[in-house]
Protein backbone atom coordinates (compact mmCIF):
# COMPACT_ATOMS: atom_id res chain seq x y z
CA UNK A 1 0.00 0.00 0.00
CA UNK A 2 1.25 3.48 -0.84
CA UNK A 3 2.36 5.90 1.85
CA UNK A 4 -0.34 8.46 2.66
CA UNK A 5 -0.39 11.70 0.70
CA UNK A 6 1.10 14.44 2.88
CA UNK A 7 -1.28 17.38 3.06
CA UNK A 8 0.12 20.74 4.22
CA UNK A 9 -2.71 22.19 6.30
CA UNK A 10 -2.52 25.93 7.16
CA UNK A 11 -3.27 26.62 10.84
CA UNK A 12 -4.21 30.28 10.24
CA UNK A 13 -7.42 32.03 9.36
CA UNK A 14 -8.76 29.41 6.92
CA UNK A 15 -8.14 26.45 9.22
CA UNK A 16 -11.72 26.29 10.51
CA UNK A 17 -13.58 26.37 7.16
CA UNK A 18 -11.02 24.04 5.58
CA UNK A 19 -11.39 21.55 8.44
CA UNK A 20 -15.17 21.80 8.07
CA UNK A 21 -14.91 20.99 4.36
CA UNK A 22 -12.58 18.05 4.93
CA UNK A 23 -14.90 16.78 7.68
CA UNK A 24 -17.72 16.27 5.18
CA UNK A 25 -18.26 12.94 3.42
CA UNK A 26 -16.78 11.22 1.57
CA UNK A 27 -13.50 12.36 3.18
CA UNK A 28 -14.94 12.67 6.74
CA UNK A 29 -11.67 13.79 8.28
CA UNK A 30 -12.19 14.12 12.06
CA UNK A 31 -11.22 17.38 13.81
CA UNK A 32 -7.54 17.68 14.70
CA UNK A 33 -6.96 17.46 18.41
CA UNK A 34 -3.92 17.61 20.66
CA UNK A 35 -0.60 19.27 19.95
CA UNK A 36 0.83 16.77 17.48
CA UNK A 37 1.62 18.60 14.26
CA UNK A 38 1.56 15.43 12.13
CA UNK A 39 -1.81 13.74 11.98
CA UNK A 40 -2.30 10.60 9.97
CA UNK A 41 -5.89 9.68 9.29
CA UNK A 42 -6.10 5.92 8.75
CA UNK A 43 -8.18 4.78 5.77
CA UNK A 44 -8.22 8.27 4.25
CA UNK A 45 -4.81 7.87 2.64
CA UNK A 46 -3.89 11.29 4.02
CA UNK A 47 -1.40 12.57 6.54
CA UNK A 48 -1.86 16.20 7.61
CA UNK A 49 1.05 18.48 8.48
CA UNK A 50 -0.19 21.42 10.55
CA UNK A 51 1.81 24.44 9.43
CA UNK A 52 2.03 28.20 9.58
CA UNK A 53 0.29 29.65 6.51
CA UNK A 54 3.53 31.09 5.13
CA UNK A 55 5.31 27.73 5.37
CA UNK A 56 2.84 25.77 3.23
CA UNK A 57 4.42 26.70 -0.15
CA UNK A 58 7.89 25.83 1.15
CA UNK A 59 6.82 22.39 2.35
CA UNK A 60 5.01 21.68 -0.90
CA UNK A 61 7.66 23.11 -3.20
CA UNK A 62 10.44 21.14 -1.59
CA UNK A 63 8.45 17.91 -1.50
CA UNK A 64 8.06 17.62 2.28
CA UNK A 65 4.33 17.71 1.51
CA UNK A 66 2.62 16.39 -1.63
CA UNK A 67 -0.11 19.00 -1.64
CA UNK A 68 -1.51 21.73 0.56
CA UNK A 69 -3.66 24.81 0.82
CA UNK A 70 -2.23 28.32 0.69
CA UNK A 71 -3.62 31.78 0.15
CA UNK A 72 -2.94 33.47 -3.16
CA UNK A 73 -1.38 36.28 -1.07
CA UNK A 74 1.18 33.89 0.41
CA UNK A 75 1.85 32.28 -2.98
CA UNK A 76 2.54 35.68 -4.54
CA UNK A 77 4.82 36.64 -1.67
CA UNK A 78 6.78 33.40 -2.07
CA UNK A 79 6.92 33.78 -5.89
CA UNK A 80 5.43 30.33 -6.05
CA UNK A 81 4.93 28.65 -9.41
CA UNK A 82 3.34 25.53 -7.95
CA UNK A 83 0.39 24.05 -9.83
CA UNK A 84 -2.89 25.33 -8.35
CA UNK A 85 -5.69 23.01 -9.45
CA UNK A 86 -8.49 24.33 -7.20
CA UNK A 87 -9.71 27.51 -5.54
CA UNK A 88 -11.75 27.36 -2.35
CA UNK A 89 -14.90 29.42 -1.90
CA UNK A 90 -14.20 30.29 1.75
CA UNK A 91 -11.57 32.53 3.32
CA UNK A 92 -11.69 34.99 0.47
CA UNK A 93 -10.73 38.56 1.23
CA UNK A 94 -8.85 41.44 -0.35
CA UNK A 95 -5.37 42.88 -0.07
CA UNK A 96 -5.69 46.61 0.30
CA UNK A 97 -3.80 49.81 0.84
CA UNK A 98 -5.03 51.74 3.88
CA UNK A 99 -4.25 54.98 5.66
CA UNK A 100 -5.39 56.77 8.81
CA UNK A 101 -8.68 58.50 8.16
CA UNK A 102 -7.49 61.57 10.03
CA UNK A 103 -4.06 61.75 8.33
CA UNK A 104 -3.09 64.25 5.69
CA UNK A 105 -1.33 62.91 2.58
CA UNK A 106 2.42 62.25 3.00
CA UNK A 107 4.74 65.01 1.73
CA UNK A 108 5.46 64.77 -1.99
CA UNK A 109 9.18 65.21 -1.48
CA UNK A 110 9.78 61.74 -0.08
CA UNK A 111 8.73 58.18 -0.82
CA UNK A 112 5.52 57.04 0.88
CA UNK A 113 6.19 54.73 3.83
CA UNK A 114 4.15 51.55 3.76
CA UNK A 115 4.02 49.03 6.60
CA UNK A 116 3.22 45.45 5.58
CA UNK A 117 3.79 41.75 6.11
CA UNK A 118 3.68 41.33 2.34
CA UNK A 119 6.85 43.06 1.20
CA UNK A 120 7.05 41.63 -2.30
CA UNK A 121 3.37 42.07 -3.15
CA UNK A 122 3.46 45.66 -1.89
CA UNK A 123 6.67 46.50 -3.73
CA UNK A 124 5.25 44.99 -6.93
CA UNK A 125 2.13 47.11 -6.57
CA UNK A 126 4.03 50.36 -6.18
CA UNK A 127 6.55 49.49 -8.89
CA UNK A 128 3.63 48.80 -11.19
CA UNK A 129 2.55 52.40 -10.57
CA UNK A 130 6.06 53.72 -11.13
CA UNK A 131 6.29 54.79 -7.48
CA UNK A 132 9.31 54.16 -5.26
CA UNK A 133 7.87 53.25 -1.86
CA UNK A 134 9.71 52.90 1.42
CA UNK A 135 8.49 49.49 2.61
CA UNK A 136 8.50 48.89 6.37
CA UNK A 137 8.46 45.12 6.92
CA UNK A 138 6.42 44.02 9.94
CA UNK A 139 5.32 40.58 11.05
CA UNK A 140 1.90 41.47 12.47
CA UNK A 141 -0.41 44.15 13.94
CA UNK A 142 0.45 46.32 10.97
CA UNK A 143 -2.63 48.52 11.55
CA UNK A 144 -0.76 50.12 14.43
CA UNK A 145 2.03 51.50 12.23
CA UNK A 146 0.32 54.71 10.97
CA UNK A 147 -1.01 55.52 14.42
CA UNK A 148 2.52 55.42 15.81
CA UNK A 149 3.85 57.42 12.84
CA UNK A 150 5.91 54.45 11.68
CA UNK A 151 4.31 54.51 8.23
CA UNK A 152 1.96 56.58 6.06
CA UNK A 153 0.11 53.56 4.76
CA UNK A 154 -0.59 49.94 5.59
CA UNK A 155 -0.91 47.17 3.01
CA UNK A 156 -2.71 44.18 4.44
CA UNK A 157 -5.59 41.74 4.14
CA UNK A 158 -9.08 43.12 4.70
CA UNK A 159 -11.87 40.69 5.46
CA UNK A 160 -14.85 42.34 7.16
CA UNK A 161 -12.99 45.64 7.61
CA UNK A 162 -13.60 45.59 11.37
CA UNK A 163 -9.92 45.71 12.38
CA UNK A 164 -9.31 48.44 9.83
CA UNK A 165 -12.11 50.63 11.20
CA UNK A 166 -11.23 49.90 14.83
CA UNK A 167 -7.79 51.35 14.17
CA UNK A 168 -9.08 54.45 12.44
CA UNK A 169 -7.99 53.33 8.96
CA UNK A 170 -9.74 53.75 5.63
CA UNK A 171 -9.22 51.77 2.46
CA UNK A 172 -7.36 53.78 -0.18
CA UNK A 173 -7.22 51.07 -2.84
CA UNK A 174 -7.98 47.39 -3.29
CA UNK A 175 -4.72 45.91 -4.60
CA UNK A 176 -5.99 42.42 -5.36
CA UNK A 177 -8.43 39.73 -4.29
CA UNK A 178 -7.11 36.88 -2.16
CA UNK A 179 -8.36 33.30 -2.14
CA UNK A 180 -7.16 29.99 -0.74
CA UNK A 181 -5.86 27.61 -3.38
CA UNK A 182 -4.91 23.95 -3.48
CA UNK A 183 -1.25 23.61 -4.42
CA UNK A 184 0.46 20.46 -5.62
CA UNK A 185 4.08 19.41 -5.65
CA UNK A 186 5.41 18.65 -9.14
CA UNK A 187 7.45 15.68 -7.96
CA UNK A 188 4.38 14.17 -6.33
CA UNK A 189 2.50 14.76 -9.57
CA UNK A 190 5.17 12.77 -11.40
CA UNK A 191 5.20 9.95 -8.85
CA UNK A 192 1.52 9.72 -7.86
CA UNK A 193 -0.42 11.32 -10.67
CA UNK A 194 -3.52 9.09 -10.57
CA UNK A 195 -3.87 9.31 -6.77
CA UNK A 196 -3.44 13.05 -6.72
CA UNK A 197 -5.91 13.72 -9.49
CA UNK A 198 -8.31 11.25 -7.86
CA UNK A 199 -8.13 13.24 -4.62
CA UNK A 200 -8.45 16.55 -6.46
CA UNK A 201 -11.55 15.26 -8.21
CA UNK A 202 -13.12 14.29 -4.87
CA UNK A 203 -12.39 17.75 -3.48
CA UNK A 204 -13.75 19.41 -6.62
CA UNK A 205 -16.99 17.47 -6.32
CA UNK A 206 -17.31 18.37 -2.64
CA UNK A 207 -16.80 22.02 -3.50
CA UNK A 208 -19.42 21.90 -6.23
CA UNK A 209 -21.84 20.23 -3.81
CA UNK A 210 -22.12 16.99 -5.79
CA UNK B 1 36.34 6.12 1.75
CA UNK B 2 32.88 5.18 2.93
CA UNK B 3 34.02 5.06 6.55
CA UNK B 4 31.49 6.33 9.08
CA UNK B 5 32.86 9.36 10.86
CA UNK B 6 31.26 10.44 14.12
CA UNK B 7 33.81 11.41 16.71
CA UNK B 8 36.04 13.48 14.42
CA UNK B 9 33.01 15.57 13.51
CA UNK B 10 32.35 16.35 17.15
CA UNK B 11 36.01 17.17 17.65
CA UNK B 12 36.16 19.40 14.60
CA UNK B 13 33.07 21.39 15.56
CA UNK B 14 33.09 21.89 19.35
CA UNK B 15 30.31 23.95 20.88
CA UNK B 16 30.25 27.48 19.54
CA UNK B 17 30.80 28.78 23.07
CA UNK B 18 34.16 27.01 23.24
CA UNK B 19 35.24 28.20 19.81
CA UNK B 20 34.35 31.82 20.32
CA UNK B 21 35.42 32.26 23.94
CA UNK B 22 37.75 35.21 24.22
CA UNK B 23 37.28 36.33 20.60
CA UNK B 24 34.86 38.64 18.83
CA UNK B 25 31.28 37.39 18.47
CA UNK B 26 31.43 34.87 15.62
CA UNK B 27 27.98 35.93 14.39
CA UNK B 28 29.10 39.50 13.70
CA UNK B 29 29.28 40.07 9.94
CA UNK B 30 32.75 41.56 10.20
CA UNK B 31 34.10 38.69 12.24
CA UNK B 32 36.73 36.56 10.56
CA UNK B 33 35.24 33.60 12.42
CA UNK B 34 31.80 33.87 10.86
CA UNK B 35 30.50 30.32 10.61
CA UNK B 36 27.66 30.62 8.10
CA UNK B 37 27.91 30.49 4.31
CA UNK B 38 26.11 32.80 1.89
CA UNK B 39 22.54 31.68 1.16
CA UNK B 40 22.56 28.56 -0.99
CA UNK B 41 26.33 27.96 -0.84
CA UNK B 42 27.37 24.51 0.34
CA UNK B 43 30.48 22.77 1.63
CA UNK B 44 30.89 18.99 1.84
CA UNK B 45 33.51 17.10 3.80
CA UNK B 46 34.15 13.54 4.96
CA UNK B 47 31.68 10.89 3.79
CA UNK B 48 29.45 13.37 1.97
CA UNK B 49 32.38 14.67 -0.09
CA UNK B 50 33.43 11.09 -0.85
CA UNK B 51 29.90 10.17 -1.93
CA UNK B 52 29.70 13.12 -4.25
CA UNK B 53 33.08 12.45 -5.81
CA UNK B 54 32.31 8.73 -6.19
CA UNK B 55 29.03 9.46 -7.96
CA UNK B 56 30.74 11.97 -10.23
CA UNK B 57 33.40 9.43 -11.22
CA UNK B 58 30.84 6.73 -12.03
CA UNK B 59 28.81 9.10 -14.20
CA UNK B 60 31.86 10.44 -16.02
CA UNK B 61 33.09 6.92 -16.66
CA UNK B 62 29.79 6.14 -18.40
CA UNK B 63 29.93 9.27 -20.52
CA UNK B 64 33.51 8.63 -21.60
CA UNK B 65 32.58 5.06 -22.52
CA UNK B 66 29.74 6.40 -24.69
CA UNK B 67 32.16 8.60 -26.62
CA UNK B 68 31.54 11.97 -24.94
CA UNK B 69 34.61 14.21 -24.60
CA UNK B 70 35.01 16.70 -21.81
CA UNK B 71 34.68 20.45 -22.20
CA UNK B 72 36.10 22.65 -19.46
CA UNK B 73 34.44 26.02 -19.22
CA UNK B 74 35.16 29.20 -17.27
CA UNK B 75 33.41 29.74 -13.96
CA UNK B 76 32.79 33.41 -14.80
CA UNK B 77 32.11 35.10 -18.12
CA UNK B 78 30.90 38.37 -19.62
CA UNK B 79 27.19 38.79 -19.08
CA UNK B 80 26.37 40.37 -22.44
CA UNK B 81 26.48 37.22 -24.66
CA UNK B 82 24.17 35.39 -22.27
CA UNK B 83 21.58 38.08 -21.64
CA UNK B 84 19.58 37.60 -24.87
CA UNK B 85 19.03 33.94 -23.97
CA UNK B 86 17.73 34.50 -20.46
CA UNK B 87 14.22 35.14 -19.19
CA UNK B 88 13.94 37.76 -16.43
CA UNK B 89 13.73 35.11 -13.69
CA UNK B 90 16.83 33.35 -15.08
CA UNK B 91 18.72 36.64 -15.18
CA UNK B 92 17.73 37.35 -11.58
CA UNK B 93 19.34 34.06 -10.56
CA UNK B 94 22.77 35.19 -11.75
CA UNK B 95 25.51 36.27 -9.38
CA UNK B 96 26.79 39.36 -11.16
CA UNK B 97 29.72 41.63 -10.62
CA UNK B 98 31.83 44.20 -12.45
CA UNK B 99 35.49 43.63 -13.27
CA UNK B 100 38.19 46.29 -13.04
CA UNK B 101 37.56 47.33 -16.66
CA UNK B 102 33.91 48.04 -15.89
CA UNK B 103 32.57 44.99 -17.74
CA UNK B 104 29.58 43.17 -16.27
CA UNK B 105 30.40 39.53 -15.49
CA UNK B 106 28.36 36.66 -14.11
CA UNK B 107 29.26 33.47 -12.33
CA UNK B 108 28.32 30.28 -14.15
CA UNK B 109 24.64 29.46 -13.65
CA UNK B 110 24.29 27.04 -16.56
CA UNK B 111 26.71 25.24 -18.87
CA UNK B 112 24.70 24.95 -22.05
CA UNK B 113 24.82 28.58 -23.17
CA UNK B 114 28.50 28.81 -22.21
CA UNK B 115 29.22 25.67 -24.21
CA UNK B 116 27.44 27.04 -27.27
CA UNK B 117 29.41 30.30 -26.95
CA UNK B 118 32.80 28.61 -26.69
CA UNK B 119 32.20 25.62 -28.92
CA UNK B 120 30.26 27.02 -31.86
CA UNK B 121 33.34 28.20 -33.74
CA UNK B 122 35.08 24.86 -33.20
CA UNK B 123 32.30 22.53 -34.33
CA UNK B 124 33.03 20.41 -37.42
CA UNK B 125 31.24 21.64 -40.54
CA UNK B 126 28.29 19.77 -41.96
CA UNK B 127 26.12 17.39 -40.02
CA UNK B 128 28.91 15.57 -38.21
CA UNK B 129 27.94 14.70 -34.69
CA UNK B 130 29.85 15.95 -31.68
CA UNK B 131 29.52 14.48 -28.21
CA UNK B 132 30.56 16.66 -25.31
CA UNK B 133 30.17 16.51 -21.56
CA UNK B 134 30.92 18.96 -18.77
CA UNK B 135 31.01 19.06 -15.01
CA UNK B 136 31.40 21.73 -12.38
CA UNK B 137 29.69 23.97 -9.89
CA UNK B 138 26.91 26.29 -10.96
CA UNK B 139 25.58 29.09 -8.80
CA UNK B 140 22.06 30.41 -8.82
CA UNK B 141 20.71 32.90 -6.34
CA UNK B 142 17.57 34.90 -5.74
CA UNK B 143 15.26 32.20 -6.98
CA UNK B 144 11.84 31.26 -5.72
CA UNK B 145 11.26 30.37 -2.11
CA UNK B 146 14.91 29.82 -1.24
CA UNK B 147 15.22 26.94 -3.71
CA UNK B 148 18.53 28.24 -4.93
CA UNK B 149 22.19 27.85 -4.45
CA UNK B 150 25.35 26.19 -5.50
CA UNK B 151 25.26 22.72 -6.95
CA UNK B 152 27.49 20.43 -8.94
CA UNK B 153 26.20 19.91 -12.43
CA UNK B 154 27.16 17.17 -14.86
CA UNK B 155 25.73 17.22 -18.33
CA UNK B 156 26.19 15.92 -21.83
CA UNK B 157 25.27 17.26 -25.23
CA UNK B 158 24.84 15.67 -28.62
CA UNK B 159 25.47 18.28 -31.29
CA UNK B 160 24.91 18.14 -35.02
CA UNK B 161 22.16 15.53 -34.85
CA UNK B 162 18.45 16.22 -35.19
CA UNK B 163 15.51 13.88 -34.85
CA UNK B 164 13.66 11.62 -32.45
CA UNK B 165 16.43 9.01 -32.12
CA UNK B 166 18.86 11.58 -30.79
CA UNK B 167 16.22 12.93 -28.39
CA UNK B 168 15.46 9.45 -27.10
CA UNK B 169 19.13 8.59 -26.78
CA UNK B 170 19.86 11.61 -24.59
CA UNK B 171 16.84 10.99 -22.37
CA UNK B 172 18.03 7.42 -21.95
CA UNK B 173 21.61 8.53 -21.22
CA UNK B 174 20.31 10.95 -18.63
CA UNK B 175 18.46 8.18 -16.81
CA UNK B 176 21.57 5.98 -17.01
CA UNK B 177 23.65 8.80 -15.51
CA UNK B 178 21.13 9.30 -12.71
CA UNK B 179 21.27 5.56 -11.98
CA UNK B 180 25.08 5.57 -12.09
CA UNK B 181 24.98 8.42 -9.60
CA UNK B 182 23.06 6.19 -7.23
CA UNK B 183 19.45 7.32 -7.48
CA UNK B 184 17.43 4.14 -7.12
CA UNK B 185 14.33 4.90 -9.12
CA UNK B 186 13.26 7.76 -11.26
CA UNK B 187 10.14 9.22 -12.77
CA UNK B 188 10.60 10.83 -16.17
CA UNK B 189 8.18 13.39 -17.52
CA UNK B 190 8.36 13.92 -21.29
CA UNK B 191 7.10 17.11 -22.83
CA UNK B 192 7.65 19.58 -25.64
CA UNK B 193 7.85 23.35 -25.91
CA UNK B 194 4.74 24.81 -27.50
CA UNK B 195 2.92 21.48 -27.77
CA UNK B 196 -0.07 22.66 -25.75
CA UNK B 197 -0.48 25.74 -27.92
CA UNK B 198 -0.45 23.60 -31.09
CA UNK B 199 -3.07 21.28 -29.64
CA UNK B 200 -5.45 24.14 -28.87
CA UNK B 201 -5.62 25.02 -32.55
CA UNK B 202 -7.68 25.51 -34.64
CA UNK B 203 -10.55 26.02 -32.18
CA UNK B 204 -8.86 28.97 -30.48
CA UNK B 205 -6.62 31.68 -31.84
CA UNK B 206 -4.06 34.24 -30.73
CA UNK B 207 -4.43 35.48 -27.16
CA UNK B 208 -7.06 32.86 -26.36
CA UNK B 209 -4.51 30.10 -27.04
CA UNK B 210 -1.91 31.74 -24.80
CA UNK B 211 -4.44 32.31 -22.01
CA UNK B 212 -5.77 28.74 -22.02
CA UNK B 213 -2.25 27.27 -22.30
CA UNK B 214 -1.26 29.24 -19.18
CA UNK B 215 -4.27 27.86 -17.31
CA UNK B 216 -3.35 24.32 -18.37
CA UNK B 217 0.29 24.73 -17.28
CA UNK B 218 -0.92 26.06 -13.92
CA UNK B 219 -3.31 23.04 -13.69
CA UNK B 220 -6.18 25.46 -13.16
CA UNK B 221 -8.78 22.72 -13.53
CA UNK B 222 -12.02 24.61 -13.07
CA UNK B 223 -11.05 27.67 -15.11
CA UNK B 224 -9.54 25.65 -17.99
CA UNK B 225 -12.53 23.27 -17.99
CA UNK B 226 -14.87 26.25 -18.10
CA UNK B 227 -13.16 27.74 -21.15
CA UNK B 228 -12.92 24.38 -22.92
CA UNK B 229 -16.56 23.41 -22.37
CA UNK B 230 -17.67 26.61 -24.03
CA UNK B 231 -15.94 25.40 -27.23
CA UNK B 232 -17.06 21.78 -27.62
CA UNK B 233 -17.20 18.47 -25.71
CA UNK B 234 -14.32 17.08 -27.81
CA UNK B 235 -12.22 20.15 -27.05
CA UNK B 236 -13.08 19.85 -23.33
CA UNK B 237 -11.89 16.23 -23.35
CA UNK B 238 -8.66 17.29 -25.06
CA UNK B 239 -8.03 20.02 -22.50
CA UNK B 240 -8.79 17.65 -19.63
CA UNK B 241 -6.16 15.19 -20.91
CA UNK B 242 -3.64 18.01 -21.16
CA UNK B 243 -4.47 19.18 -17.61
CA UNK B 244 -3.99 15.77 -16.07
CA UNK B 245 -1.04 14.64 -18.19
CA UNK B 246 -0.02 11.00 -18.39
CA UNK B 247 -1.03 10.69 -22.05
CA UNK B 248 -1.13 7.22 -23.59
CA UNK B 249 1.37 6.56 -26.35
CA UNK B 250 -1.53 5.95 -28.68
CA UNK B 251 -3.30 9.19 -27.81
CA UNK B 252 -4.20 11.03 -31.02
CA UNK B 253 -2.89 14.23 -29.44
CA UNK B 254 0.63 12.84 -29.73
CA UNK B 255 0.01 11.89 -33.36
CA UNK B 256 -0.96 15.50 -34.07
CA UNK B 257 2.43 16.74 -32.89
CA UNK B 258 4.30 15.32 -35.89
CA UNK B 259 8.05 14.91 -35.33
CA UNK B 260 7.76 16.17 -31.74
CA UNK B 261 5.20 13.43 -31.10
CA UNK B 262 7.64 10.96 -32.61
CA UNK B 263 10.33 12.13 -30.16
CA UNK B 264 7.93 11.70 -27.25
CA UNK B 265 6.98 8.19 -28.38
CA UNK B 266 10.53 7.16 -29.15
CA UNK B 267 11.81 8.37 -25.77
CA UNK B 268 8.90 6.78 -23.89
CA UNK B 269 9.54 3.42 -25.55
CA UNK B 270 13.29 3.53 -24.88
CA UNK B 271 12.86 4.51 -21.25
CA UNK B 272 10.11 1.96 -20.62
CA UNK B 273 12.69 -0.77 -21.15
CA UNK B 274 14.38 0.35 -17.93
CA UNK B 275 12.58 -1.34 -14.98
CA UNK B 276 13.76 1.37 -12.56
CA UNK B 277 12.16 4.09 -14.63
CA UNK B 278 8.52 5.28 -14.76
CA UNK B 279 7.65 7.41 -17.76
CA UNK B 280 4.75 9.77 -18.42
CA UNK B 281 3.99 12.21 -21.21
CA UNK B 282 2.79 15.43 -19.61
CA UNK B 283 2.74 18.42 -21.94
CA UNK B 284 1.89 20.76 -19.04
CA UNK B 285 5.28 20.19 -17.43
CA UNK B 286 7.16 23.51 -17.49
CA UNK B 287 10.43 23.71 -19.42
CA UNK B 288 13.34 24.16 -17.03
CA UNK B 289 15.28 26.46 -19.33
CA UNK B 290 13.95 28.98 -21.80
CA UNK B 291 16.33 28.03 -24.63
CA UNK B 292 14.58 24.70 -25.24
CA UNK B 293 12.94 24.66 -28.63
CA UNK B 294 11.10 21.32 -28.75
CA UNK B 295 11.31 17.99 -26.96
CA UNK B 296 12.34 18.22 -23.30
CA UNK B 297 12.13 16.06 -20.20
CA UNK B 298 12.37 16.28 -16.42
CA UNK B 299 13.56 13.51 -14.12
CA UNK B 300 12.20 13.33 -10.58
CA UNK B 301 13.69 11.11 -7.89
CA UNK B 302 11.88 8.95 -5.36
CA UNK B 303 11.29 11.99 -3.14
CA UNK B 304 11.62 15.76 -3.24
CA UNK B 305 9.81 18.40 -5.16
CA UNK B 306 12.20 19.49 -7.86
CA UNK B 307 13.60 17.55 -10.82
CA UNK B 308 16.99 16.01 -10.10
CA UNK B 309 17.86 15.99 -13.79
CA UNK B 310 16.46 17.08 -17.10
CA UNK B 311 17.25 17.98 -20.62
CA UNK B 312 15.92 18.83 -24.01
CA UNK B 313 16.47 20.07 -27.53
CA UNK B 314 17.73 23.58 -28.26
CA UNK B 315 18.19 23.90 -32.00
CA UNK B 316 18.42 27.70 -32.13
CA UNK B 317 21.10 28.34 -29.55
CA UNK B 318 24.21 27.66 -31.66
CA UNK B 319 23.04 29.91 -34.49
CA UNK B 320 23.27 32.93 -32.18
CA UNK B 321 26.97 32.28 -31.58
CA UNK B 322 28.12 30.86 -34.92
CA UNK B 323 27.06 28.28 -37.49
CA UNK B 324 23.68 26.73 -36.69
CA UNK B 325 23.67 23.25 -35.23
CA UNK B 326 20.93 21.01 -33.92
CA UNK B 327 21.57 20.18 -30.29
CA UNK B 328 20.09 18.05 -27.55
CA UNK B 329 21.44 17.52 -24.07
CA UNK B 330 20.82 16.82 -20.44
CA UNK B 331 22.18 17.82 -17.08
CA UNK B 332 21.81 16.63 -13.53
CA UNK B 333 22.43 18.18 -10.14
CA UNK B 334 24.70 15.76 -8.33
CA UNK B 335 23.49 16.67 -4.83
CA UNK B 336 19.89 15.91 -5.82
CA UNK B 337 20.83 12.64 -7.47
CA UNK B 338 22.68 11.30 -4.45
CA UNK B 339 20.29 12.88 -1.94
CA UNK B 340 22.77 15.15 -0.15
Amino acid sequence: MNAPLRFAFPKGRIAAPLAALLGRPPLSIPPFEGRNLVIEVPDSGLCFLLLKDFDVPTYVRRGAADLGVAGSDVLWEKESDLPRPLDFPFGRCRFSLMRLESASPPPEGRAPRVATKYVKRTRDFFEGRGISADIVPLSGSVELAPRMNLADYVADLVDTGETMRANGLVEVERICDVRPQLVVNRGALARRRAELFGFIEVLAQMLSGK
Amino acid sequence: MGQKIDKPVAAAFPAAETVTRGVADATEPGSGRRASLPAGAAAYVFEEAARRRGAEERIVERLLAAGFLEAMLPSADYLAPYAPHLQPHEERELYRFVDRHGDALALRADFTIALARHLSARLPSGDRETRVFYRGEVLRGGGRDGATGEFYQIGAELLGVAGPQADAEMAERCVEAVAAGGSEDCHVILSSVGAIERLLLPELAGDQVAALAALIRGRRLAEADGVARSVSPEFASRVRRLLEGGLDLGDPLIERLGETGESLREAAKSLARNPECRVAIDLAEPAARSYYTGFFFAVYGSSGGEPIAGGGRYDRLYASFGPPSPAVGFSLGLEGVIGL
